[in-house]
Formats: C-alpha cells, sequence, structure tokens
C-alpha cells in the first residue's frame, strides 16, 4: 500500500522489517544501512514512511531525520529503537519523528505504521 | 587449289565438319564440272567452227566429184548421150547412175557402227544386206540440177520437208552451207550445177552425239571428283577433324585425357602430319609445361603450408609475447597501484643516495614534483637546511657500517619527521636486503607518511574537548565566570593603573603584576578558558624576565609593555567561541543565562562521548541540573483551565494555587504525567463539583475549592489534588460496573472501599468519550493511572460523599546531584538476567556454567563469533558477547522472520548476534534508571574470532559463561579497558582496534 524506506544498520533488522512489511501488504523501495544514506534515499524515492534506527554509524538516526525534516518537513519518519534510547527517542519526537517503535519489532509495529500512515 | 579451299575453310570455323566435306566436295565437283562444261563448250564450238570449212569442202567435193563425174566424156559415154542437155533421168543408165550416187552415199558404207546394236550380226561395208531395212540415210544430200530443173535428189523431199519442219535444217545451214558445183557442158557452160550438202541428220547426229558424250563426260568426272574427294577427305579432313576434336577438347579442360592422347592419324598428308606433330608437341609441351605448373604449384604449396605453419607460430608467440607483456605490464601496474594507493610515499636509494626512479605516486604528491635522481638528503634539506648535512652523514656511516646491529644505533638517529609543503609527514627508513633476483645491492627504503591530518584532526578533538570543557565549566559555574570577567576587566581597566602609579619599587609592582596575572591564570584556567590563559602565561614570562632585569627599565617601559598586551582584548575569543555555543543569548550580565535546551542535550552528548568517565560523573550531573524546571511550572496551567471549562459546566470554582516545595525537576520527564491530569481536573469539575445550587443546597460556598500540593521527599514527589465536591459515591460506582458488565453483583458487594474506588481508573470508566490527544493510551482516568505507574509512581485516592475527593500521586523523584554509584557485579547481573531471559524468550535456553568470574591481566578466550560494544560515557568499557557457531547460527534462525539460504546465513549471523548484543545491552543498562542517560553505546562490532583470546592488561574483566545444546555463550564485560592486544590461533598477536 505505502512506500517505506528502511533503515537500519542490522541487515537482520531490515530483512525482518522488510518481510513484516511486506506481508501487510507494503512496498519497501529501498533500504539505507546509515544516516546519510538514508538521507540520499529518501531524496531519490521520497517515500511515504520512514523507519529509522537510531544507533548508526556515520550518522545516527536523530542527525538523518533532522536532516530530512529540514528537506521535507512532512516527512513521516517513525523511529525504532531499543528501549534504552529513551531519551534519544524523545529528541527525535521533538525534531520532527511521527512515532517509535520499539525492538523486537512484532505486529504492534505494524500498528504504529498503520497509525502514522493515516 | 586445296590450299585455297583449306583457307576458305578457315574463314568458317561455325559450320559444322560437314562444310568441309562438302565443300570439298563442291568445289571439287564444280571444278571438274566447270571444267568439263568449259571443254565441251569450247570443243563443240570448235567441232562446228571446224564442221563449216569441212563441210563445206566436203559438200563441194561431193559436189563436184558428181559435177565432174556428170561433166566427164565418160558419163556422156555411159550415159549415151552426147551432151549434158540430153541427159534424161529417167534413163537406165542415169538410175544407175543416180544408184551409184545412192550407194555411194549411202551411209552404211561409212558406219562402222556395230551392227551388232540393233540385233543384227556385224557387217561390214561392203555387206549388203538384201532388202533388210538398212539405214537407208545419205550423209549427203545431193542434188543434181539441170537446167534449172533438179533431176535428181538422194533425199525425197518428204524428208526434207521433214527435216525443214524441225528447224535443224535451218539452225545447221550456217555451218553447212551447200557445196555446189556446176556442170558444164562441151563448151564449158554451166547447164546445171551439182549441190551437196552434208545431211544435216548426219551433222545432227555428230552433234547430239558429242553432246551426248559430253554429258558422258561431266558424270564421269563428278563421279571421279566425288572419288577424288574421298580421298582428299581421309588425309586432310579427318586429322583437321580429328584435331580440332582434340583440341576443343583440350579447350574444355579435359586436359587429362586429351593431354596424354596423341593424335595418330592414317597416312597423313605431310602437312597434316606436321601440324598434327606440332600439335602432338605443343601438347606435350602443356603436357609438360602444366607437370610443371602442377610441381610448381604443389611446391608453393608445400611453401605455403611452411610460410602459413611459421605464421601460425609467430602469431602465437606474438600472442604469447603480448600475453606476457600485458601481464608484465599488469603486474607493474597492480604494484604500482598497490604502492600508489597505499597513501604512503615510498622511495628507494642506492649508496650513492640518489633517488632511484621508481617510486609510488604519493611521494610527488608530497613534494610536488618529480624527485628521481634527486639526492635524498639534499631534497629533504630544501626543507630543513639543518638536515642536510646530518642526513648524508648518518646515511653514509649506515652504508659503511655492515654490521646491522649497530646500525640500528643510528637508525632512530634519522629525521622521522618533517614539514613539507605545509604538510606534516613522518619519515620511516629500512635498509632491503639483496635477493637473488633483484637488485645485487642493498638499498635504503624511506616510507613517508602524511599525518598531517591526523595531527590536525588529534589537535582538533582536543581543541574541542577542552572547549567543551570550558563551556560546560563556564555554564555550570556561571556566577564564577562572570565575576571573574567583572575582576579581570577592573584589574586592565583601573586596577593595573593604579598599581603602576603606587608609590612602590618598580620591582614590587612588578611582582604584584605578577602575581595578579598569576591567579588570573589559575583562576581563567579553572574554567579552561584556554586562549586567555595563554596570553597570561605570556605575559608572566615576560614579566618574569622584566623583574630579573628590574634595574634595568624604567616605568615607562612596563606601561607601554602593557599597554601594547591589550588586555581588553583578551577575553574576546574565549567569549566568541563562548557565545557561539550557547547563543547570543549567553552573557548578559546577570546571573541567569538562556541556553536552548537542544543546544544543551547536544552538549550531554557530547561530552559522554569526548569525556572521560571521572569528567563526566563530576559534570554531566551540573549540565542535566540545567535542564530542569521547577516542577509547579507543569501545573501551572491548570489553574485557568479548571476556571474556563467550570463555565461550561455552569460551574464556579476559584482559582487555585500550588502549593508546596519549589523543586526542579526534569520536567520532560513528568511531562506526560502532567498533561494527563487534565483528566483529574476535569473530572473533578463534571463530576466532583456541584452545581451552584447543589452547593448551597449543601452548605457549601458557591465557589467549589481546589486544593494542589507538591512535597518533594528525598526520592519522593508528593502530589496532592484535593476538591471539596460531592466525592465518589460508591453505591453508584458498584451499579455501573454493573450496568457496563464488569463484575456482577457479587464480586461487587464483596469489594471493599479501596477496590470500589479503584474501578474509577478502569477505561470503560471514563464517562466521557473524549479522545485524549495526549498520550493516546486509555481514556480518562485510566490514562493518569497509566503515567503514574509508568513512572514508576502510585495513586491514592480518599473520597468522602458530600465531602469531597482527595488523590495523592507519589512519584519517584530523581537525584540529580550525585550519579548513582557504579556498581559492576550489579551491571553483570543484569546483563546475565537479560541475556538469560532473552534467550530463553527465543526458544534457545541457556544455563549457566559458572559464577561471574572476575579477572584481571588474563587473557580472555572468546568463542567462534563475537561482538563487541563500546560503552562510554559515565563509565568506559567493553561489552563482550562471544558464541559457538552452531549456538550463532540458530540464534540466527530464532531471529529472522523466514527461512535463509547458507549463504544467506552466512552472511546475516554476525549481524544477528549484534542485534542479540545490542538489545542485551540496552535492556540490561535500561535497567539501571538514571544511568541510561549517562552511558553511550556504540555500534557494535562483530568479528570471527575462532580461537582468539584478548589480553586487557590493567582492566577488570567480568566473565559469565552460559551454555545451551548448540554451544556456549561467553559474556563479558571489561572495564577500563586499555590498548587490547588479541591473540590468534597460533599465538600471533593482532593488534585490535
Amino acid at each position: 500500500m505505502a512506500n517505506i524506506l528502511i533503515v537500519d544498520d542490522s541487515c537482520i533488522m531490515r530483512r525482518n522489517l522488510r518481510i513484516l512489511l511486506t506481508k501487510a501488504g507494503h512496498t519497501v523501495i529501498s533500504e539505507a544501512s546509515d544516516g546519510m544514506q538514508a538521507y540520499q534515499e529518501y531524496l531519490k524515492h521520497r517515500p511515504d514512511l520512514v523507519t529509522m534506527d537510531i544507533t548508526m554509524p556515520k550518522m545516527n538516526g536523530i542527525e538523518s531525520l533532522k536532516q530530512i525534516i529540514a528537506a521535507d518537513p512532512d516527512a513521516k519518519v517513525v523511529m525504532v529503537s531499543a528501549l534504552d534510547q529513551r531519551n534519544m527517542i524523545f529528541e527525535a519526537l521533538q525534531s520532527g519523528a511521527k512515532h517509535y517503535i520499539l525492538k523486537p519489532i512484532n505486529d504492534q509495529t505494524l500498528e504504529v505504521i498503520q497509525e502514522v500512515l493515516l | 587449289m586445296t590450299g585455297n579451299n583449306l583457307q576458305t575453310k578457315q574463314k568458317k570455323p561455325k559450320k559444322n565438319r560437314r562444310t568441309l566435306r562438302k565443300r570439298v566436295r563442291r568445289l571439287i565437283y564444280l571444278s571438274s564440272f566447270v571444267n568439263t562444261i568449259l571443254f565441251s563448250i569450247i570443243f563443240f564450238v570448235m567441232f562446228n567452227l571446224m564442221l563449216y570449212p569441212i563441210a563445206t569442202a566436203f559438200n563441194k567435193t561431193v559436189s563436184s566429184s558428181v559435177a565432174r563425174e556428170m561433166n566427164s566424156t565418160q558419163f556422156l559415154a555411159q550415159q549415151g548421150i552426147q551432151s549434158i542437155e540430153e541427159f534424161d533421168p529417167t534413163t537406165e543408165p542415169a538410175q544407175g547412175f543416180f544408184k551409184g550416187i545412192e550407194q555411194s552415199t549411202n551411209l552404211k558404207d561409212f558406219i562402222i557402227i556395230p551392227f551388232g546394236l540393233f540385233g543384227q550380226p556385224e557387217l561390214g561395208p561392203e555387206a549388203t544386206p538384201p532388202g533388210e531395212e538398212l539405214p537407208t540415210e545419205n550423209f549427203a544430200h545431193v542434188q543434181i540440177y539441170l537446167e534449172d530443173q533438179r533431176v535428181y535428189t538422194n533425199m525425197p523431199d518428204e524428208e526434207v520437208e521433214a527435216l525443214h519442219a524441225t528447224g535443224l535444217y535451218d539452225a545447221l545451214n550456217i555451218i553447212n552451207v551447200k557445196g555446189r558445183s556446176d556442170i558444164t557442158n562441151s563448151e564449158g557452160e554451166s547447164v546445171g550445177y551439182v549441190s551437196a550438202v552434208l545431211n544435216p541428220l548426219v551433222v545432227g547426229v555428230f552433234q547430239g552425239g558429242s553432246v551426248f558424250v559430253f554429258i558422258l563426260m561431266a558424270i564421269g568426272s563428278l563421279i571421279i571428283s566425288s572419288v577424288v574427294s574421298r580421298l582428299l577427305t581421309i588425309p586432310i579432313i579427318k586429322p583437321i577433324l580429328h584435331l580440332e576434336q582434340t583440341i576443343k577438347s583440350i579447350s574444355e579442360e579435359d586436359y587429362e585425357a586429351t593431354m596424354h592422347t596423341q593424335i595418330v592419324l592414317k597416312k597423313p598428308l605431310r602437312e597434316i602430319e606436321s601440324l598434327v606433330d606440332s600439335t602432338n608437341r605443343i601438347m606435350q609441351k602443356m603436357k609438360g609445361y602444366t607437370e610443371q605448373l602442377q610441381d610448381q604449384n604443389e611446391e608453393m604449396e608445400a611453401q605455403n603450408e611452411e610460410l602459413e605453419a611459421q605464421n601460425e607460430e609467430l602469431t602465437q608467440s606474438k600472442q604469447k609475447l603480448q600475453e606476457i607483456k600485458a601481464q608484465v605490464m599488469e603486474r607493474e601496474r597492480s604494484l604500482r597501484n598497490l604502492l600508489n594507493n597505499a597513501g604512503q610515499g615510498f622511495l628507494t636509494f642506492g649508496e650513492d643516495l640518489l633517488i632511484d626512479p621508481e617510486y609510488s605516486l604519493e611521494c610527488r604528491n608530497i613534494f610536488d614534483r618529480e624527485i628521481g635522481e634527486l639526492s635524498f638528503p639534499a631534497l629533504l634539506g630544501e626543507f630543513d637546511p639543518e638536515q642536510k648535512q646530518f642526513l648524508e652523514n648518518i646515511l653514509t656511516r649506515i652504508w659503511q657500517e655492515k654490521d646491522p646491529a649497530r646500525r640500528n644505533l643510528y637508525f632512530p638517529l634519522l629525521t622521522d619527521e618533517l614539514v613539507i609543503n605545509n604538510r606534516c609527514i613522518h619519515i620511516d627508513y629500512k635498509i632491503i636486503n639483496p635477493t637473488e633476483h633483484c637488485q645485487t645491492m642493498e638499498k635504503f627504503m624511506v616510507l613517508l607518511t602524511d599525518i598531517t591530518e591526523k595531527r590536525s584532526l588529534q589537535s582538533q578533538m582536543e581543541t574541542e574537548r577542552n572547549i567543551l570543557k570550558m563551556v560546560v565549566k563556564v555554564v555550570v559555574q556561571y556566577s564564577d565566570f562572570t565575576e571573574m570577567v567583572r575582576e579581570f576587566t577592573h584589574f586592565h581597566e583601573q586596577k593595573m593603573g593604579e598599581l603602576l602609579v603606587r608609590d612602590d619599587s618598580l620591582k614590587a609592582k612588578l611582582l604584584d603584576l605578577y602575581r595578579e596575572i598569576h591567579t588570573f591564570k589559575g583562576n581563567f584556567s579553572q574554567l579552561g578558558l584556554i586562549h586567555i590563559v595563554k596570553r597570561l602565561h605570556e605575559a608572566e614570562t615576560k614579566l618574569t624576565a622584566m623583574i630579573k632585569n628590574a634595574d634595568n627599565i624604567s616605568l615607562n617601559e612596563v606601561r607601554m609593555f602593557l599597554e601594547s598586551l591589550q588586555l581588553s582584548k583578551w577575553m574576546h575569543d574565549d567569549l566568541a567561541i563562548l557565545e557561539e555555543i550557547l547563543g547570543e543569548a549567553f552573557f548578559k550580565q546577570e546571573d541567569t543565562i538562556a541556553i536552548d535546551k537542544s543546544k544543551l542535550l547536544d552538549i550531554e552528548k557530547k561530552m559522554l562521548a569526548l569525556l572521560s568517565p571521572v569528567e563526566c560523573k563530576l559534570l554531566l550531573p551540573e549540565v542535566r541540573k540545567l535542564r530542569f524546571k521547577p516542577f509547579k511550572d507543569l501545573l501551572n496551567s491548570y489553574s485557568e483551565y479548571v476556571v474556563d471549562i467550570a463555565e461550561r459546566y455552569d460551574k464556579l470554582i476559584t482559582a487555585f494555587e500550588i502549593e508546596g516545595d519549589d523543586f526542579s525537576a526534569d520536567t520532560e520527564q513528568y511531562h506526560d504525567f502532567s498533561r494527563s491530569l487534565i483528566h483529574v481536573f476535569r473530572n473533578i469539575v463534571d463530576h466532583g463539583i456541584e452545581t451552584v445550587d447543589e452547593r448551597t443546597l449543601a452548605g457549601k460556598e458557591e465557589f467549589g475549592q481546589i486544593h494542589c500540593r507538591l512535597d518533594l521527599h528525598k526520592d519522593r514527589i508528593e502530589l496532592m489534588i484535593r476538591d471539596d465536591g460531592a466525592g465518589i459515591d460508591l453505591d453508584e460506582m458498584r451499579e455501573r460496573a454493573l450496568e457496563k458488565g464488569l463484575f456482577d453483583e457479587e464480586t461487587l458487594q464483596a469489594m471493599s472501599e479501596e477496590e470500589v474506588i479503584e474501578l474509577i481508573f478502569r477505561d470503560e470508566f471514563s464517562t466521557k468519550q473524549f479522545v485524549t490527544e495526549l498520550s493516546g493510551r486509555g481514556i480518562g482516568l485510566s490514562a493518569v493511572k497509566y503515567e503514574v505507574e509508568k513512572l514508576g509512581g502510585t495513586i491514592r485516592v480518599d473520597t468522602t460523599v458530600g465531602e469531597g475527593t482527595t488523590f495523592y500521586f507519589e512519584l519517584p523523584y530523581e537525584g540529580v546531584s550525585e550519579l548513582p554509584e557504579l556498581n559492576l557485579p550489579s551491571i553483570i547481573t543484569s546483563l546475565t538476567e537479560t541475556t538469560t531471559h532473552f534467550f530463553a524468550g527465543i526458544d534457545l535456553p541457556l544455563l549457566p556454567e559458572e559464577d561471574v568470574v572476575l579477572n584481571v591481566g588474563e587473557k580472555l578466550h572468546l568463542n567462534q563469533v563475537t561482538s563487541f560494544i563500546n560503552v562510554k560515557g559515565a563509565m568506559e568499557g567493553l561489552f563482550v558477547l562471544s558464541i559457538d557457531e552452531p549456538l550463532s547460527k540458530a540464534l540466527l534462525r530464532k531471529m529472522m522472520f523466514e527461512e535463509l539460504s547458507p549463504e544467506e546465513e552466512a552472511a546475516y549471523v554476525e549481524d544477528s548476534l549484534a542485534e542479540t548484543a545490542n538489545i542485551i545491552l540496552g535492556n540490561s543498562i535500561r535497567k539501571f534508571k538514571g544511568f541510561e542517560e549517562f552511558l553511550i553505546m556504540e555500534p557494535p562490532t562483530t568479528i570471527y574470532t575462532d580461537g582468539a583470546s584478548i589480553k586487557y592488561t590493567d582492566s577488570e574483566v567480568w566473565t559469565y559463561d552460559l551454555r545451551s545444546e548448540q554451544g556456549q555463550l561467553r559474556l563479558c564485560f571489561v572495564l577500563n579497558k586499555c590498548m587490547p592486544v588479541m591473540e590468534g590461533q597460533h599465538g600471533q598477536y593482532l593488534n585490535c582496534r
């Protein structure tokens, strides 16, 4: 249904997310493994939604989020994080992230995504 | 003639061979025929021509003979007459005379025709068949005229007439002229004449006969011709035809057959023979030529083959050469590539100290030119003149010294760092020993590494750290800072001047100055204001020199010196930096500064990343404190809000104030909670406070009262919200619960007061169905409960019907001042618990092997796959998760949503362990409240570490082993890691990091 950009430095996460999202009927139009790439891929594909991991090398999710929001204030970015990154999640939300997903991902993830897309 | 014929034949090659024969025949026929005809005609003509005189002569002769006879006297006697005029034809003697004439002119006497033709026996001329039919033809027609009267004719007129009729007579008359002889009498007078003429018949017969003969001759000639032509054919035509055929067949490339056939002719004519011979010879020759040609051809082919073979060889060897050449070039290129891309400059030189032409690209970049054949010391000497000679000397010395041990003495003395073209270059030296294949002598190899970036980066980092420290310190000790600034300003504006004009020795003044400056230096350095500190230090040094020289300088000089320092400007740089980082709002001459919270967060993060744990522990709490706001701020807005909605409900409520302690807290943390309180207030207005009328009836004031109180205990915030409204009717609650089907009557009756009251926090119980825009969880008071519990707090409700309700909130309060003490064993316990929990959760149960083990300085053995996560901030350490490969595979499978192929598995295994480590560490840390904000987890590094072990000198290594069916799991935490040295499987030492 929606075009989604998956950003995570772990290929397992990306893979799992891809499977989950595709099963739900969404299209994963691109993947990125660091913040820089995420930004570039966003500009290239303009997806409907971005799942953004917070801890990544080169440029972390928060920075990347800021860049994306700067380029497109309406961008829908959902942060993906493990529980310990609460303050980062908070910062992300302040910076324009629409929502967050906690790891490990499961069906609740899909609900969140649905919510954001609407 | 034959030749002519042949020639004519050659002009007509198209006609078939019949032409030849035909032609030959025809011509032969023609010629003989023509010959014959010509001859015949000529003869005929001649004959006739000759016949004329002969005929005439004959006629004359006959006539004259007869006339003579008649003229003779004998005749007269015979006749018995006296004169001719008396001749009487009818007399017997005349008759006899006539008969005699007749007889004498009878043909039969002259014909030698064998009467056999007429079927009669041969008769001679004398024979006179009696009364038989004889040709009574006379050979001459004799007529005798006497006195114009024909007296005799031997041919009857009828015959003559007939002859005339035929026309023959007349025709022949041309040649057959009558002969006439006169008959004379005794007197000699012509009394008559005798005419004789050849019997035209005879002449005719002659003619006809000759013609007949001629025709016969012609026919004969034809026959002869054909025979002749046939004779001609054989020796000439046949071989020619044969020749023609042969040549034709040769021309049609059937020379094989014809080449070997010699033309053989039967009795060939000489010319033909020679032609044939020539042709044969030609054919022979051709055959010979052909054979020669073939031979040559074969030879050529053989040569060609040879040539081709050679060509092949050549091409092959050429190809090989090219391949080799390409290989060589390739090798050279890759080698060059390697060298060039190594980012280091490589160059070599021999004893002559001249740089070999093969050096890496980087050298050119470093020196900005080609350096082949240049002298190495001279080259370096351009950038540092002192070095040139020195280098020369040492290098030469090293060269001369063959003992490696002694050489090593000199090596360290060589220039190891140099600034070349504004870049900092590190220099390494090596001696390359000769090998069998390449050079025969030793060479020096020099490695040049551009460390400019590294250096600048290092210094940058250093600068950043310092700046950060400065900022933090300034911010945290702001009042100190401002005071310091004030003092300094005061000093250079006023105090310094006063000092100088003081009544004292110069030396004392200088000393005082020095002291002041020194104090400032100390103070400013405490705050980390590096620039001004530097300047102060310089000033110090100069002052020291001046003090030593105090006797020799004047006050004015000192004054001028101080002026030259321009102390007023010293603060500039540092202030600029502070402003840049903290914003323009910084440094208003007040004791408070306004900093963006985002900037504070940035600073906090940077601190975690850059500062050492000790510094973190000291400074982080302070910085965090800055983000704290008065807790009361969270509740301020509710007063107005309550008044507002009260109006809508037609109720009256007085604005309330929040009483109690003023304290600051991380308002972010309590934000959600404070927002959720809207439900409480709303509830109060909606259900709690009664309408004005109701209140009046109940004897209460018109205006509803709300009390709000905040109390801070050591680690607890207590919030109380009380209203003097109607309270919660428990029975009503029970009824509603029953209505909503939450519980049955029995249970409800059995519930205690508290339990019933608790019902208000149930989702279904919210009386108003409004969608909260807050946290999005639950509705109404259940949201409040949720938030409170999320913070780890409690709610309690007290209510008295008719009197009011009180909400008591207890929330944990984080001690800002101190960081929780680092208790590594508890961290480890947390880690182990999380790990066990995690793996159990994914159906790979682990069982502990031993208790937690602490090692210092011993080797840490790793399993096959290991993830390392660096932890920085308030604590610096390394989290290590090392597992056996089968276990890692099992782990991967559990984590993936779908099946993977073996190749994919291999690729993802590391990642799965990294994720696991991430989750475990993250979750463990989270368990430490307040700790998580002081730590940063770096992204994990995962590698295959089969059989490897790490040695951390001077570090605490906490290890915990777990085991599952699939293998072992080793969990470690390394505290205060220094440079670890990883030992590989075979004992080789690898530098990790």
